[in-house]
C-alpha cells in the first residue's frame, strides 16, 4: 500500500471549473472511484439532487442499470439523494475526492475549514492536499496587481494557463512559529487587498505567483498550519486555472489533462473523458433547455 | 420615467445573492452559527404530525377547516462580536448611495443597517385541528435571510423530531421541470434538477438522519426564493394534495380551492397573467 493519502479538494470558483472537473474525474474513473460518505454541509448553501450518472451507465432500453449509478454502487440500497458535499475515493483509498456543489456561506469559510475540512484531512490521515481553482479576468482577490494583462511577459513568454503553487509542510512547529513574519503581506493600493507571495511557491511559468488574503485557498492554508495536531500532511498543492466564464466544460478537461502534475496517483489518468447526464443541455455542444439554463451546481 | 442602467454588471454564476453578514473578506475569525431557541414547555415528543413549509404554501393551511392556533416561536438569532460590527459600521459609510441611483429597487444594504449586531428569524409554530399536527412556515428571502438561519432551523427541527414522525413538506422549486414526490426512498428528480433553499436543507437533514415518514410535495415556480410565482397548475396540483392528505378532515374542496387561489393572488404569488385584468 502507498504510504501517501491525497485529499483533492474543488473550491467554488469562476465558472465552476474545479466542479465540472471533478466531475469529470468521477465520471470516468468511476470504475474505479466510488462514493464513500456525506460530508457535513451546514455551512452551505442547502441542497439536495438525484444522483447523477453518465450516458454509459443507462442500458439499450434507457433505464439504470442493476448496478448503476456506477459511483453510488455500494450504497444504492440507502442512497438515493446526492448532497452538497459528498467524499469519493479510489479502490485502495489513496486519492480522495471532494464533490462540492454549492458555495459557502457568506462568512463561514473559516467555520467550515475548521470543523469540516480539517477533521477530514486528520481522519484520513491525508499526506497530501491538492486544492482545484480557477479564476478569470474580473477576479480581482484572485487575480492580484494585473496578473492577467502580464501573463506573457511575467513568465517570459513560456506560460501556462494553469498557476501551480506548492505549500511545503515539512515542520508544522517551525511554520507556526515564524508564520506572521514569513507571510510578507503586501497590501495593493488599488484594491486595498493584502498578498502573499512567501506561503506558496509557484512554478515558473505560472502567471500566479502570489496569492491573496481574501482567497479561500489561503484561509484554508492558514487553518492548516495552524492546526497544531494536523501530523501526517506535508504538501498543500494549489491549482488556478485561467478561464473564461461561460461554457467551461472544456476548460474542466484541461484541468484535468494536468491531473498527473498535481496529484501523485497512476490511477488518475483518464484515457476517455464520460459527463455526467446532468450537464446534458447545459455544458458542451447540446441543445440547450428551454426552461432551465444552469446545471446541477447553483 | 426610469431607464433600464446600461453599465448592469453580470455577477459571475459561482455568486448567489445573500445578505452580507461579515464583510471583511480577509477576516480569519470563525463565526459562530445561529442558536435556535424553542418555546419552553413545548412538548415534542407528542407531536405525530409536522408541516415545516415555505411561506409561499400558507394559503393551504391558512384557512378556516384548519383551526389554527399558535402555540410560540422558534427563534433563530446570531450575535455578531464587536469587531465585526465596527467593520460592518466601516463599511456602510462608505456605501454607494443605492437608493438615489435605483429608487424603485429595493437595497440589499438597507436591512442589515437597522441592527449590525443581532440578527433574528422569528418562525412561527402553529398547530393545526389541535390534532398535535405542526406547521412551522419559514419566511425565506434571499435579500434578507442568509441560509445559514434555515441550515441551523432544519437541523434543530430534525434533532427535535422523532424519526418515525410523519412529516410532510410542501413547496415549489424553480429547478424542476415538473411536479415532483419525495420520500426516504424515493426520489423523482432527474438530473440536473435539484432544490435548494429551507426545503432543499430539511429534506437533506431528513435523509441523511434516516427519518422514515417523510414525504415532500415540491411543485415548479418562477423566481427566486421568498418571491416565487405559482403557475394555475401548480396551484391545482398543490391543493389536490392537501385535500388528499386531508381527507379526513371532510374539506368542502371547491370552497378551498376558491380560498386558497384568493390567498395566493393577495400574497402575490400568482404569475402575473393570472393576477386579472389591471395591474
Amino acid at each position: 500500500m502507498s504510504s501517501s493519502i491525497t485529499l483533492v479538494l474543488p473550491l467554488i470558483s469562476t465558472g465552476n471549473v474545479p466542479q465540472l472537473a471533478t466531475d469529470l474525474i468521477l465520471h470516468s474513473l468511476s470504475a474505479d472511484f466510488s462514493f464513500v460518505q456525506d460530508l457535513d454541509s451546514t455551512y452551505l448553501h442547502p441542497f439536495v439532487g438525484p444522483l447523477d450518472y453518465t450516458i454509459d451507465d443507462l442500458q439499450g432500453n434507457g433505464s439504470l442499470g442493476p448496478d448503476t449509478p456506477q459511483l453510488y454502487r455500494d450504497h444504492l440500497a440507502t442512497k438515493k439523494f446526492s448532497s452538497a458535499l459528498e467524499l469519493f475515493a479510489n479502490k485502495d483509498k489513496t486519492v480522495y475526492i471532494v464533490q462540492q456543489r454549492t458555495p459557502i456561506v457568506q462568512g463561514y469559510i473559516n467555520s467550515f475549514t475548521m470543523e469540516v475540512i480539517i477533521p477530514l484531512i486528520q481522519e484520513l490521515q491525508a499526506t497530501n492536499v491538492t486544492v482545484l481553482d480557477s479564476y478569470g479576468t474580473l477576479d480581482d482577490i484572485a487575480a492580484p496587481r494585473g496578473a492577467v494583462a502580464e501573463l506573457g511577459a511575467a513568465t517570459g513568454g513560456n506560460f501556462s494557463n494553469l498557476s501551480i503553487g506548492v505549500c511545503q509542510v515539512k515542520s508544522i512547529a517551525d511554520m507556526i512559529e515564524n508564520f506572521q513574519t514569513v507571510l510578507n503581506l503586501q497590501l495593493d493600493p488599488d484594491s486595498a487587498v493584502h498578498y502573499t507571495n512567501s506561503l506558496f511557491t509557484f512554478s515558473s511559468n505560472s502567471p500566479l505567483q502570489e496569492i491573496s488574503t481574501s482567497q479561500q485557498v489561503f484561509k484554508m492554508a492558514y487553518h492548516i498550519l495552524n492546526c497544531p495536531s494536523m501530523t501526517t500532511l506535508k504538501e498543500i498543492k494549489y491549482a488556478s486555472l485561467f478561464v473564461h466564464e461561460g461554457d467551461n466544460s472544456v476548460d474542466a478537461m484541461l484541468l484535468c489533462e494536468h491531473l498527473p502534475q498535481l496529484i501523485d496517483a497512476p490511477v488518475l489518468k483518464i484515457e476517455k473523458f464520460k459527463t455526467p447526464v446532468s450537464w446534458k443541455g447545459v455544458y458542451g455542444l447540446n441543445s440547450v433547455p428551454s426552461t432551465m439554463d444552469e446545471g446541477i451546481y447553483i | 420615467m426610469l431607464f433600464k442602467h446600461w453599465n448592469e454588471f453580470v455577477e459571475p454564476r459561482h455568486h448567489l445573492d445573500a445578505p452580507v453578514m461579515v464583510p471583511n473578506q480577509e477576516s480569519l475569525q470563525a463565526l459562530p452559527l445561529p442558536t435556535v431557541t424553542v418555546p419552553a414547555g413545548f412538548d415534542w415528543g407528542k407531536v405525530r404530525d409536522c408541516d415545516p413549509d415555505h411561506k409561499i404554501m400558507n394559503p393551504l393551511f391558512n384557512t378556516s377547516h384548519t383551526h389554527a392556533m399558535t402555540r410560540g416561536e422558534l427563534v433563530t438569532s446570531l450575535q455578531l462580536n464587536e469587531s465585526v460590527v465596527s467593520q460592518a459600521a466601516t463599511e456602510l459609510s462608505q456605501h454607494w448611495d443605492y437608493r438615489e441611483n435605483f429608487p424603485n429597487e429595493f437595497d440589499p444594504a438597507s436591512d442589515t443597517r437597522e441592527d449590525t449586531k443581532s440578527i433574528v428569524l422569528r418562525l412561527p409554530i402553529v398547530e393545526l385541528n389541535g390534532m398535535n399536527t405542526l406547521l412551522i412556515s419559514v419566511d425565506e428571502n434571499f435579500l434578507k435571510v442568509s441560509p445559514i438561519f434555515t441550515n441551523v432551523v432544519a437541523r434543530k427541527l430534525r434533532t427535535l423530531l422523532n424519526t418515525q414522525t410523519k412529516i410532510l413538506l410542501v413547496g415549489s422549486s424553480d429547478k424542476i421541470y415538473s411536479t415532483k414526490m419525495v420520500s426516504l426512498n424515493e426520489c423523482t428528480l432527474q438530473p440536473p434538477e435539484f432544490i435548494t433553499g429551507f426545503l432543499g436543507g430539511m429534506i437533506d437533514e431528513l435523509v441523511k438522519n434516516r427519518f422514515s415518514n417523510f414525504k415532500g410535495f415540491i411543485v415548479q415556480s418562477e423566481g427566486p426564493t421568498g418571491f416565487e410565482k405559482l403557475s394555475l397548475e401548480s396551484m391545482d396540483e398543490l391543493i389536490d394534495f392537501i385535500i388528499d392528505e386531508w381527507s379526513s378532515y371532510n374539506i368542502n374542496a371547491d370552497a378551498f380551492r376558491e380560498n386558497c387561489h384568493k390567498l395566493w393572488k393577495l400574497d402575490g404569488a400568482a404569475m402575473s397573467a393570472q393576477s386579472g385584468l389591471y395591474i
